[in-house]
């Protein structure tokens, strides 16, 4: 079914660490002068992922491209950086998601059922005015789509029968890159046993990287606002998770931007905010953020989503006390503030 | 304890002491934890576990809980604390609860009091006090047969969906009455067991049609010849798209003039065929009957046709959740199983009656109810002598005390 081709693609494929089982390489041998092709295409795949959230493909060599892989992966788990290890993950799993995209039916199928163990029928359906290839298992979709929190893959709005859930080709490929993502986060936080001592100065070197392009490692500091400690549950948890590189969806971003820029924080603070995102764009993000703070486009000021609206998209976080009372994250900020510090907040939230 | 709770104690003693009685615990009995509610100061005991049905019971005769629960979730160590428990999977579960149902009953028979101001109302407790905004409010609630005819047939649409749409295996699925004002459904299977908090969030949103949005099942506006017509999902289609359609029909049929249309628009609808939902996804070109009135009629379906499940239950892979077969203390009735085929003819106020007997009692005030075939009340400020399974109801809703 998979040609070699295939597997320079997928190299996350159980296929591709049969294959290079059979090829008989250790980890030693890598380390060795014949297989430096093999270790640049390790350091690109890793450079290109920490530096731009995004891997270009190589397909002139593919036992480079296949063999590298694993050498990238065993290199970050050496790092033991949680955040490094999260924003490769995603970049692999982009990368593989643009070329699943544009495979056959018949091959996603194979995919998603050996490699990822799915439980899935290809079908032939059109109940509207879309088509779709594939009827995948409740608990396979639920397990992928619930990362995933754009109203399309909300299940009220998929068709579902018999514990089969409808899917088009674009979306089973949707739902593999999060699978793939999530193996990848698991591979690389596992500690290899034996590691030759060649490369270790990769290591070291992917450590400066991961310094120069995600920052320092340490606790995530609250923005400055007046008063951070009256932050609502959900907003704190926004920023916990974007600080340990955690993927936050695009609610989730707005929210923060929106709360933020609405309690008065400054510009640069948001931005700064936002740094550790897996995904992290200094360009896109100062432009979101001035979008919402009203200086871009239609120049209105967005105010903080509703707390209902948070809890349909799955960003409201352990809502405490406080949280009954109030049904928006700013009134949240407006009365802890004020209980905190026995006056109103420097800038009232508006 | 004061005298209510004296005689409800001796009672529920008397039930469980009954060298016939049997408990009937779920499936994995010694993975699962074990709570009790007791008399004294309403202090729950937690952290339980028991290796064998025989020693859960000697337990129940010992403590005489006022209420007994399990847990949802299986784990390793289930008497350890909850950081340290090992979670191994939870069954799926759902709860149907006239709390969450507006039925129309609620103000003669349900009412709620301020903790904070002391404003009371009639009916189902409001979020927050409408004069204080707090949100800390006591509530009455009665049991009646409206209500619990109701939950009834939310969850008949409860069970269509979840065999129909989400494949829920009929064999692993076990129905009970809760013993007060509703229904429990639960599903012990392997499938379903390893679904996380957000996952169990998207089956129960599924279940309510929280987040529905009609455009993404195909209704839009599109023209035919240069008229537009309204486009939309085609009855049969599976999940919510033939589901809509089917809530459409009915309305069409029925309360059309209920929800909140204009009568020009009920008259072109009324005139209009509604058999033409069952032929062709073009639901209509009827004159004054717009795109956005369409969407009212489906925002109607998705109401009528949603089973109102409490989204807190279901999502919750923690919970403790009432043991059938043990007594429920807002009532003194059983929380027991129920076919699920005689669903439909299980009558709340007859089977799960625990006590034979007559106590009396000094009722404060009641409204009127019925257990088996006999009615009673409503009572204001009198003595009266109750078979006893009325007058232990009263006794566990705090209606009445005991005259002794």
């Amino acid at each position: 079914m998979l040609t070699r081709a295939d597997l320079a693609k997928y190299p996350f494929l159980n296929e591709a660490s049969e294959y290079i089982k059979e090829l008989g390489i250790s980890i030693e041998d890598i380390a060795t002068p014949d297989f430096s092709p093999v270790l640049e295409r390790a350091e690109k795949r890793l450079e290109e992922a920490l530096s731009k959230g995004r891997v270009s493909n190589e397909f002139g060599n593919e036992n480079a491209e296949i063999l590298s892989f694993p050498v990238s992966n065993l290199i970050l788990s050496l790092t033991g950086e949680e955040r490094a290890q999260r924003r490769f993950a995603l970049a692999e799993a982009k990368r593989a998601y643009e070329l699943l995209r544009q495979e056959s039916p018949e091959k996603l199928d194979y995919i998603a059922r050996t490699t990822f163990g799915w439980k899935l029928k290809k079908i032939d359906a059109q109940p509207g005015k879309r088509f779709y290839d594939f009827a995948i298992s409740l608990a396979d979709y639920l397990r992928n789509s619930v990362h995933l929190k754009e109203p399309r893959w909300k299940l009220p709005n998929r068709i579902i029968d018999h514990g089969q859930v409808y899917a088009t080709r674009e979306e089973l490929a949707r739902l593999l890159e999060e699978e793939v993502r999530t193996r990848i986060v698991d591979r690389t936080g596992k500690l290899p046993g034996e590691v030759p001592k060649l490369l270790q100065p990769k290591v070291e070197r992917t450590r400066g990287l991961i310094t120069k392009w995600l920052g320092i490692p340490s606790h995530y500091e609250l923005p400055q606002v007046s008063t951070p400690e009256a932050m609502p549950p959900c907003v704190r948890h926004l920023i916990d998770n974007l600080a340990e590189g955690k993927n936050v969806q695009h609610m989730g971003r707005f929210t923060l931007a929106s709360f933020l820029v609405n309690i008065g924080a400054g510009e640069e603070e948001i931005v700064k905010t936002f740094k550790p995102a897996s995904d992290f764009s200094e360009r896109m993000t100062r432009y979101q953020v001035e979008h919402i703070a009203g200086k871009r486009g239609g120049r209105t000021k967005y105010t903080c989503p509703m707390c209902t609206t948070l809890k349909t998209h799955g960003v409201c976080y352990k809502p405490d006390e406080i949280c009954e009372t109030i049904r928006n994250p700013l009134s949240y900020y407006k009365r802890k503030a004020r209980a905190l510090t026995g006056r109103g907040p420097k800038r009232e939230p508006s | 304890m004061n005298p209510a709770e004296q005689t409800i104690r001796q009672k529920f003693q008397q039930y469980y002491l009954d060298p016939k009685r049997q408990l009937d615990p779920p499936p994995s009995p010694a993975e699962r934890e074990y709570g009790f509610l007791l008399f004294n100061g309403k202090f729950m005991v937690r952290h339980r576990s028991f290796k064998e049905p025989g020693s859960l019971l000697r337990a129940v005769r010992d403590l005489v809980p006022l209420h007994v629960y399990f847990s949802t979730a299986y784990y390793r160590e289930p008497t350890a604390p909850m950081e340290d428990k090992g979670w191994i999977g939870a069954d799926l579960v759902f709860d149907i609860d006239a709390d969450h149902l507006n039925t129309p009953c609620k103000p003669d028979h349900d009412s709620w009091k301020c903790k904070a101001c002391g404003t009371t109302g009639k009916g189902g407790a409001p979020k927050f006090c409408p004069k204080c905004k707090n949100d800390r409010m006591e509530e009455q609630t009665w049991l009646c047969d409206r209500c619990l005819q109701e939950a009834k047939e939310e969850t008949a649409k409860l069970l269509e969906m979840l065999y129909t749409d989400l494949g829920i295996d009929h064999e692993n699925t076990r129905l009970f009455f809760s013993g007060h004002r509703g229904y429990h459904v639960h599903v012990y299977s392997k499938q379903t067991s390893q679904l996380g908090e957000e996952e169990r969030r998207e089956i129960a949103d599924y279940l309510l049609a929280q987040g529905l949005d009609p455009q993404l099942h195909e209704l839009e506006e599109t023209s035919v010849g240069g008229t537009r017509v309204a486009e939309g999902p085609l009855m049969g289609q599976p999940g919510w798209r033939g589901r809509i359609v089917a809530g459409i029909y009915d309305i069409l049929g029925s309360e059309i003039d209920q929800i909140g249309l204009t009568s020009t628009q009920v008259t072109a609808l009324k005139s209009w065929d509604r058999e033409d939902l069952l032929r062709k996804p073009f639901w209509s070109s009827v004159k004054g009957v717009g795109m956005s009135t369409w969407k009212t009629l489906v925002s109607k379906a998705v109401e009528k046709k949603s089973a109102k499940i409490d989204s807190v239950v279901t999502t919750d892979i923690h919970r403790l959740i009432r043991m059938p077969g043990t007594l429920n203390g807002h009532t003194g009735l059983l929380a027991m199983k129920v076919p699920e085929e005689r669903l439909d003819e299980f009558d709340p106020f007859t089977e799960p009656v625990a006590f034979q007997g007559q106590i009396t009692v000094k009722v404060k005030e009641s409204p009127s109810f019925r257990l088996g075939e006999e009615r009673f009340g409503p009572y204001h400020d009198e003595i009266v002598e109750l078979p006893s399974a009325a007058a232990m109801l009263l006794l566990c809703k705090h209606r009445a005390e005991p005259t002794a």
